[in-house]
C-alpha cells in the first residue's frame, strides 16, 4: 500500500513539475493596476497621433488588459475603441456589405515588455480579419485558437510589418510588407503571363476602410471610405516550416523618451557597439517608413536565412571612402538560399558625420547589398528586367559615372535615399537631402559636394543635420 | 534517499521539458554558419580560390567524432582559422547506417576589388584564364593537393597526371559525402 502511495506521489509530482516547467514560458494572467499605470504612462509618452497612422486615432481600453508571457517577453493585449470602424482587409474584386464586413474585423494594441529588465520595449497593432465564425475572444497573440482568416502586424508608427493567413488555427501563408512598386511589377508579370521565379508566392493589396462622417451644420453625410492601401507578398508555408509563428515580429517602439526604450526586432545586424550613435540608427532603421527603407527591411528582416550586417571597416579610416560592400556568403540547403552579406562603414563617418549622413551612407551600401541579394535570387534575365539600364524619368538619361552604380541610378533609389533622410528628420532641407542622396552615385555639382562635406564632418562648421552626442 | 530520488526526478522532468523545445540545427547548416561570417584576407589579383576541407568522421555508441581534418590546399587553414570548430559539430544525421564517412566541404571564393579588374567583359565582369577556371572547378571537390596561389595557371591535364603518379590506384575511386559548396563573393564595392 505504502509502495503504491509512494508511486502515485511521484507521478503526481512529475505531472506538477512537467506542468510547472512548461508554464514557465507561457503564462496568462491579468496585470495589476500598478502595471497598467506603467503601460498607460509609456503609451502616452510614445504615442503620436498622425494622419498617416490611422491606428493612432484608436484609443486603448485600459480596463481590458490581457497579458501573456511569450518567451522572454510579457505581451500585453489591449482592446481598442474604434468608433469609426477602421478595418484592414485583403483586397477583393467586389466591395463587401461594409456593415456586415466590419463585424468580422478586430484591431488590438500589443505592448511588449522584457521579462528580465521589466522594461517596455515596443508596441504594435494587430489586425484580424475573420473569414469563418471563429471566436474573437479566443484570439490572442501567438495563440489564435481555431482562427481562420488573416492577421496583420503593424508597427506602432503605422507601417505594415507582416502577417499570416490561418486556417483552423494553422498557418497557411506568410505575408510580408512590400512596396507599391514591387506590387505593380508583379501584377505586370501576371498580366504579361510571365512565370515568376517562385510560384508559391503572390502579391496582394491590403485595403484600409473607415466609416467617415462629414457635418454641414446639423446635416451629416456618413459613408464607408477607403483610407489607402498597403502591399504584401504572400508565400505558402510548407508543412515542415509550420513552426514559423515563433518568428512573428511585433513591430517597433514609439521612439525614445518616456518610461521605456524602443528596442525593435530586426535582422539587420551590426557590430557597432563602439559607435553608440550609429548603433542607435540601425535600431531606428525599423522605425522609418518609406519605400526604400521598407525594401531593405523586407529583404533582410524576413528570416534568419538572409542577413545583412553593418560593421566598421577600419581599413577605410583616413580615406575618402565612406563605405564598402564587403563580401557575401551563399549556400543552398533544403532548396532554400542562405545569404549573409556585410557592409563596412568608415569609422570616421561613424564618429564625425551627422546622423543624416551616417544614415544615407548605410542605406547606400544596403542598396548594394540588396542588389547582390537579388542577383543571387533572380535569374540573369529577371535581374536585368528589374534593375539594369540607365534610363529613368520616362527616358531621360541619368549621368551615372561609375558602372558599379548603373543599377543604383534609378530615380527610385536616389529619391528613396532622399526620402529616408526626410523620414528620419522631416525638418532637414529637402535640397540638402537630395545632395546627400546623390553622393557617391553621380558627379556632384560644387554646391552638392560642399553640402556632403559639411554633413560628413561635424567638427567643422556648416552642417545642418543632427550631430551625434 | 527519498529526497535524492525526488530531486533527481525533478531534474529529469525539467531536462526533458527543456530538451523537447531545443531545436538541433542540421550539420550542413552548422558548417555553413561557421564559414558565413569568416573574413578571408585575400590578395586581390586572383579572382577565384577553390578548395575543400575533408573530414574523417566515425560513429561510436550513437555519437560522432571527427578524427581528422585535412584540406587540399593549406591556404584553407589560413583563410579559415576557425576550422577547428568543425570538430564540435554533431554529424550523426549524415551517417545513416555507416560507422565511418569522409565529408567533403567545398569552398569557393571569388571576386576582387573593382579597381583590380584589368580585363572585363561588356557587363563589367572580370575575365580570368581558362586554366584558373578549370583548376578551380576540379579542386573544388577533389581532395588531391592543389595550390591556388602556385598552380592556378598550370594545365589541368598535366596537374592531374603529375598527382596521379603519386597516388595509389584506390584513390581513383573514392566514396564521400559531399556538401553543397559554400560560396563567398568578395565585392569591395565602394
Amino acid at each position: 500500500m505504502k509502495n503504491h502511495l509512494f508511486k502515485a506521489s511521484i507521478i503526481l509530482l512529475l505531472l506538477v513539475v512537467g506542468w510547472g516547467c512548461k508554464k514557465e514560458n507561457q503564462s496568462e494572467r491579468s496585470p495589476d493596476q500598478l502595471r497598467i499605470n506603467k503601460l498607460e504612462l509609456w503609451y502616452k509618452a510614445n504615442h503620436v497621433v498622425s494622419e498617416q497612422n490611422l491606428f493612432s486615432q484608436l484609443q486603448p481600453n485600459w480596463e481590458t488588459v490581457y497579458v501573456k508571457q511569450v518567451g522572454n517577453q510579457n505581451v500585453y493585449e489591449l482592446e481598442l475603441e474604434n468608433p469609426q470602424k477602421l478595418m484592414v482587409r485583403n483586397s477583393s474584386k467586389e466591395l463587401p456589405n461594409f456593415d456586415k464586413e466590419s463585424k468580422k474585423h478586430i484591431i488590438k494594441l500589443l505592448i511588449f515588455e522584457d521579462v528580465k529588465s521589466d522594461k517596455i520595449q515596443y508596441a504594435s497593432y494587430m489586425t484580424a480579419e475573420n473569414v469563418a465564425e471563429s471566436d474573437f475572444a479566443k484570439l490572442h497573440y501567438k495563440n489564435v485558437g481555431d482562427f481562420t482568416g488573416t492577421i496583420y502586424y503593424y508597427h506602432f508608427g503605422g507601417g505594415l510589418s507582416n502577417g499570416w493567413i490561418y486556417h483552423n488555427g494553422k498557418i497557411k501563408n506568410k505575408l510580408t510588407a512590400t512596396t507599391e512598386v514591387q506590387y505593380q511589377y508583379q501584377q505586370k508579370q501576371y498580366a504579361d503571363g510571365k512565370q515568376t521565379d517562385n510560384v508559391d508566392c503572390y502579391s496582394l493589396m491590403v485595403e484600409h476602410y473607415m466609416y467617415v462622417c462629414v457635418y454641414v451644420g446639423s446635416y451629416s453625410d456618413c459613408r464607408w471610405q477607403s483610407m489607402g492601401y498597403s502591399y504584401v507578398e504572400g508565400c505558402v508555408i510548407s508543412e515542415e516550416t509550420e513552426d514559423v509563428p515563433s518568428d512573428v515580429p511585433g513591430g517597433y517602439g514609439g521612439g525614445g523618451g518616456g518610461t521605456g526604450s524602443a528596442t525593435p526586432i530586426t535582422d539587420i545586424k551590426h557590430k557597432l557597439d563602439s559607435f553608440p550613435c550609429a548603433k542607435n540608427l540601425i535600431t531606428q532603421m525599423n522605425n522609418l517608413n518609406s519605400d526604400l527603407s521598407n525594401l531593405i527591411k523586407n529583404a533582410f528582416n524576413k528570416n534568419d536565412r538572409i542577413n545583412l550586417t553593418i560593421e566598421p571597416n577600419y581599413s577605410l579610416q583616413g580615406t575618402s571612402t565612406d563605405g564598402v560592400l564587403g563580401q557575401n556568403s551563399k549556400f543552398t540547403y533544403n532548396n532554400q538560399l542562405y545569404f549573409n552579406i556585410s557592409v563596412g562603414i568608415n569609422p570616421d563617418i561613424l564618429k564625425n558625420a551627422t546622423k543624416e549622413y551616417i544614415l544615407v551612407t548605410i542605406y547606400h551600401e544596403a542598396i548594394h547589398a540588396y542588389l547582390a541579394l537579388k542577383k543571387a535570387e533572380l535569374s540573369e534575365t529577371e535581374f536585368n528586367n528589374q534593375f539594369a539600364g540607365l534610363y529613368v524619368n520616362g527616358g531621360r538619361l541619368i549621368g551615372v559615372q561609375d558602372p558599379q552604380h548603373w543599377s543604383m541610378g534609378y530615380t527610385n533609389f536616389v529619391n528613396g535615399l532622399k526620402n529616408i533622410i526626410l523620414a528620419y528628420n522631416p525638418s532637414f532641407n529637402a535640397d540638402r537631402a537630395h545632395a546627400l542622396a546623390l553622393g557617391g552615385i553621380v558627379s556632384l555639382t560644387p554646391e552638392q559636394a560642399a553640402i556632403n562635406q559639411q554633413e560628413k564632418n561635424t567638427t567643422i562648421l556648416g552642417y545642418t543635420g543632427t550631430k551625434c552626442p | 534517499m527519498k529526497t535524492v530520488t525526488l530531486f533527481s526526478l525533478f531534474l529529469l522532468g525539467c531536462l526533458f521539458s527543456f530538451g523537447q523545445s531545443k531545436k538541433v540545427e542540421p550539420p550542413t547548416l552548422a558548417v555553413y554558419r561557421l564559414f558565413a561570417d569568416a573574413k578571408p584576407m585575400l590578395k586581390d589579383s586572383l579572382a577565384i580560390y577553390a578548395f575543400n576541407f575533408e573530414l574523417n568522421i566515425s560513429k561510436k555508441n550513437g555519437n560522432t567524432k571527427v578524427t581528422r581534418i585535412t584540406a587540399n590546399d593549406t591556404l584553407a587553414f589560413i583563410l579559415f582559422p576557425e576550422y577547428n570548430k568543425l570538430f564540435s559539430i554533431d554529424y550523426s544525421s549524415l551517417m545513416n547506417s555507416k560507422s565511418n564517412i569522409r565529408l567533403i566541404i567545398p569552398v569557393l571564393i571569388y571576386g576582387s576589388s573593382p579597381e583590380k579588374k584589368i580585363y572585363k567583359d561588356g557587363e563589367g565582369n572580370p575575365l580570368i584564364s581558362f586554366n584558373a577556371a578549370v583548376n578551380a572547378a576540379y579542386s573544388l571537390y577533389n581532395p588531391s593537393k592543389y595550390s591556388n596561389i602556385a598552380e592556378s595557371q598550370v594545365d589541368l591535364g598535366n596537374l592531374i597526371y603529375r598527382k596521379a603518379k603519386k597516388r595509389k590506384v584506390a584513390d581513383d575511386f573514392w566514396e564521400a559525402v559531399i556538401m553543397n559548396p559554400i560560396l563567398i563573393e568578395i565585392h569591395n564595392i565602394k
